[in-house]
């Protein structure tokens, strides 16, 4: 449902979740992302944030750097080529997946599902990636500094270094590579999140069973929950007036319900999509596979009849 | 804006106080605003659209695209011509990434026999001793305007179902066709749940009259002698007022109308009811357009017609079945609004939201998908339970016996030979004075457990069994999932589910856990709200999809106006209603219902 709210000279921001007008915002140049710091108010502290904690040693992570940047480009071409690449599959380990498959099936792990994605996900840009307690606590950090409501809490957590610390951190361990820190620090959660969802099914008494593996990928992929886009003109479009400034928040996840379709959950076919496009879905399915294929030799699941 | 941000506010306070209990144990002036928040919260987050890519559906509009239905449902949303017509997918009630078919293993666990047998079956006729048999009737009468699925694939691989050694089918396994998969799957259908397409117009158009395309609109306007329309756009009945032989159907001495499938004596006489108010309103038309050809009074007296119909639907049928001051306010508010009938009848409406003055003549809105029926809807409008298996036929005038008939011997072709037995009034004030099944487990007709297909080629059809794997295949969810879906408390064990112990002990047996309880079955096992005919989990889609089907039809909405509908036509949907229908064509039977408040309670008896 398309939401606005506008008060001169403090804020212009508008939220739209349908396809159609996603679609049609990610294709209009007069949205961008780079947070140039226009518009009303409250608009610039938005973007203000986002500029703080979306960078690294002042260079912006790709999910905030704008359409033209070449250096963005560039590394989102290398990176999707990469990923999207059969031939390089599978582009995890099998312990990895033993360990995630444990996990989801509920069996009592090490290390909390958090780690071992973050872990999986930074074996992408490391290879010898190994995340911990302390990093994901970092990458809960600054998905926390960017996405919270309270700007407040936001402010102190930057005043006081521990999203710099955190950013740090994440930096570190993928040799400073902005790709890496935005997927271990800020998409990961999405994963997690995907992963909790099919313990959720794995759990649940006879859902499983009911479920086939489309289905499952369908309830597991999560989308960001919302992304930022920023007028650069003014003029208007079928979501409205707009000037420069004004934002728009896509609301990926909640159009995610109606339009579980790469488009969406990706935003692929547009400039701004994620290279880990084919990855992710390929993951989850593999990590779906691995908790069937062990529990295949232990019995039946419980519940039912 | 104004009533869209009321209803806003009025959503967070539904969804805040059904955290605590359920709305029908508030007291009225709670339970009514909740309702209307908890329709707001279905509207915002309960329809999806299942259409991916741009629709192949390319509709021809002929006539007055304006002022007149379609026969095919399509420009009725103007800027999107083929927005329900027939042939557009099914939409949703839940997010589509929870709308995958089942898969085989689970698909099948429990089998859907074993539900039939243990859960369904009949044991002792159970009625609903305040509505009448009428009830049905005029339900599938309404669910053949609105959907269908049409038949079933007999080319791909059927479901087979294992039977058990204590099963008296006969065999070792039954086999049920599936479902007629989506013929237009696009690119952007790859790894999305399955869809199917709704050969009927989603629309509340009164097709089941009338038919779903030109020419099955033509047939039943066409006298066969002639093979010419009859005469000042009337439909086809014979000189006693009957519904003639449909020429081309399969079934021999099969009734015409716009749609006949399943076929029975209870949607003869509402078919015939409505083709002979169809001929009335023409008439009525008639006197105030002398001159008019017969293409315009046929096309103003459908309007009218169906009008009536929804309007039956929306403030007789549905407050009979919700026989609560809360359930009875909130949907005859749909059709006058909070002010009332009398208030609307004096002053007209006032404002243009649909609150205050109801949905007829407000602006259209279809919220938050494009307009279209739903597979959940179609789910919960599983009610075979309500039929008897058992009929009994009386006069009229006297109560005397005619005959008793098993529902095999009043269904089909069978239903003419009926009326060589007996008069139309007959056959309706039977049906009038005779109760249906209540919507509870162990009541399901047994004579649709084993129903009669091709009996000539041993086909029969345990449609129990079928309802059960109709919904599981389709992706609907079951019952615990499909509550939470709405925003419903959730069982969490079959002490929660239903009050009766050995409900609870049986649906233990069969399922095991109560997540695994299906959506038809969880129905029919909870307890429905004081008064009301079926489940509140059942109600809270009938609280989006009753309005929805007037809210989003041009027809009910922008142009409901005298200027479309003429204003005789305007009129008499105003100023009739169901009794006044049955008092019309069957002015014998006056004396048996004079008493009534709802005429689908029971008749007196002569």
């Amino acid at each position: 449902m398309a939401m606005s709210l506008r008060i001169p000279g403090l804020i212009d921001i508008r939220r739209i979740a349908a396809r159609a007008e996603i679609a049609m915002v990610a294709a209009d140049q007069r949205f961008d992302r780079g947070f140039t710091g226009h518009g009303p108010l409250i608009n610039r502290l938005i973007q203000r944030r986002v500029r703080n904690i979306l960078c690294l040693k002042g260079q912006k992570l790709p999910s905030a750097a704008a359409r033209g940047d070449a250096g963005r480009h560039a590394a989102q071409q290398r990176l999707a080529a990469r990923l999207d690449d059969p031939s390089s599959y599978p582009l995890w380990s099998k312990e990895a997946l033993a360990e995630l498959g444990k996990a989801v099936r509920g069996e009592g792990t090490a290390r909390s599902l958090g780690v071992m994605t973050q872990e999986a996900v930074g074996r992408l840009f490391a290879a010898d990636y190994r995340a911990d307690d302390a990093s994901f606590r970092a990458a809960q950090v600054l998905d926390a500094a960017a996405h919270t409501r309270n700007p407040i809490a936001a402010a102190i957590w930057v005043w006081t270094g521990k999203v710099a610390r955190a950013q740090r951190l994440l930096g570190r361990l993928v040799q400073d590579d902005a790709a890496g820190v935005h997927a271990t620090g800020i998409a990961v959660h999405n994963l997690v999140l995907g992963f909790e969802r099919m313990r959720a099914i794995w759990a649940a008494p006879g859902l499983r069973a009911r479920l086939s593996p489309d289905a499952v990928l369908a309830r597991c992929l999560v989308a960001p929950p919302s992304v930022l886009r920023q007028a650069t003109e003014k003029g208007a479009c079928p979501i409205g007036m707009f000037r420069p400034g004004s934002l728009v928040m896509l609301a990926l996840e909640e159009a995610r319900s109606a339009t579980p379709a790469p488009e969406i959950v990706f935003m692929a076919g547009s400039w701004a999509r994620c290279p880990a496009a084919t990855w992710v879905p390929e993951f989850l399915r593999a990590v779906w596979a691995e908790a069937q294929a062990d529990q295949s030799g232990r019995g039946g699941e419980a519940g039912g009849s | 804006m104004t009533s869209a941000l009321l209803e806003r506010i009025l959503g967070r306070i539904a969804k805040l106080l059904s955290r605590f209990r359920a709305w029908h144990r508030f007291p009225f002036l709670v339970a009514v605003p909740t309702l209307v928040g908890l329709r707001a919260n279905l509207r915002a987050h309960n329809l999806f659209d299942t259409e991916r890519d741009p629709s192949t559906l390319a509709p021809k509009a002929t006539g007055d695209i304006r002022a007149e239905r379609q026969a095919d449902g399509s420009h009725n949303d103007l800027g999107c011509p083929w927005m329900g017509m027939a042939g557009a997918r099914f939409g949703r009630n839940v997010p589509i990434p929870d709308t995958f078919g089942e898969a085989p293993k689970g698909l099948y666990e429990p089998n859907p026999r074993l539900i039939s047998r243990k859960l369904l079956a009949r044991e002792q006729f159970v009625p609903v001793p305040h509505l009448s048999v009428l009830v049905p009737a005029w339900l599938q009468f309404m669910v053949h305007d609105w959907l269908s699925h049409g038949s079933n694939d007999r080319k791909a691989e059927p479901h087979r179902l294992r039977l058990d050694a204590g099963d008296d089918w006969g065999g070792d396994e039954m086999v049920v066709l599936r479902s007629r998969a989506d013929p237009a799957v696009g690119p952007g259908d790859a790894g999305q749940p399955a869809t199917y397409r709704n050969i009927e117009t989603h629309w509340w158009d009164g097709s089941q009259v009338y038919g779903s395309s030109l020419a099955r609109v033509q047939l039943v306007r066409t006298d066969p002698a002639t093979g010419r329309f009859c005469a000042d756009g009337k439909l086809w009945l014979e000189p006693n007022d009957m519904l003639p032989a449909d020429p081309a159907g399969g079934i021999p001495d099969l009734e015409l109308s716009g749609v006949n499938g399943n076929w029975w004596i209870g949607l003869s006489v509402m078919h015939t009811l409505f083709a002979r108010e169809h001929n009335a309103i023409v008439d009525r038309i008639k006197a105030d357009h002398p001159h008019a050809d017969g293409e315009f009074l046929f096309q103003k007296a459908r309007l009218v017609n169906a009008a009536l119909m929804a309007k039956i639907h929306t403030v007789e049928w549905t407050p009979a079945l919700l026989n609560s001051p809360e359930g009875q306010f909130i949907m005859r508010g749909n059709w006058w609004g909070v002010l009332g009938e009398q208030y609307n009848r004096a002053y007209g409406r006032t404002g243009t939201g649909d609150l205050l003055s109801g949905i007829p003549g407000s602006p259209a809105e279809h919220h938050a998908a494009p307009y279209a029926m739903t597979e959940e809807f179609t789910a919960v409008y599983r009610m075979h339970s309500l039929m008897p298996d058992a009929f009994s036929f009386r006069r009229h005038d006297s109560n005397a016996a005619i005959a008793d008939k098993s529902l095999t011997e009043v269904a089909g072709g069978a239903v003419r030979g009926l009326y060589a037995q007996m008069s139309f009034d007959d056959a309706l004030y039977s049906l009038a004075t005779s109760n249906p099944g209540a919507l509870v487990l162990h009541n399901f007709p047994n004579t649709l457990r084993r129903f009669d297909k091709k009996a000539a080629e041993g086909i029969f059809v345990d449609l129990g069994a079928v309802d059960v794997l109709r919904d599981r295949e389709r992706g609907v969810p079951r019952y615990c999932a499909f509550r939470r879906h709405l925003g419903m408390r959730v069982p969490g064990s079959f002490e929660e589910l239903t009050d009766d112990p050995k409900w609870r002990q049986e649906l233990k047996d069969v399922y095991g856990a109560v997540e695994n309880v299906d959506l038809l079955v969880g129905t029919l096992a909870e307890r429905a709200p004081p008064g009301f005919g079926f489940s509140d989990t059942a109600f809270r889609i009938f609280i989006l999809m009753a309005s929805r089907r007037l809210k989003s039809d041009r027809f009910f909405t922008s142009d409901f106006t005298p200027e479309v509908y003429t204003r005789a036509g305007f009129d008499w949907i105003r100023d009739n209603g169901f009794r006044t229908v049955v008092q019309r064509h069957c002015p014998a039977l006056g004396r048996r219902f004079a008493d009534i408040r709802n005429m689908f309670f029971p008749w007196d008896m002569a």
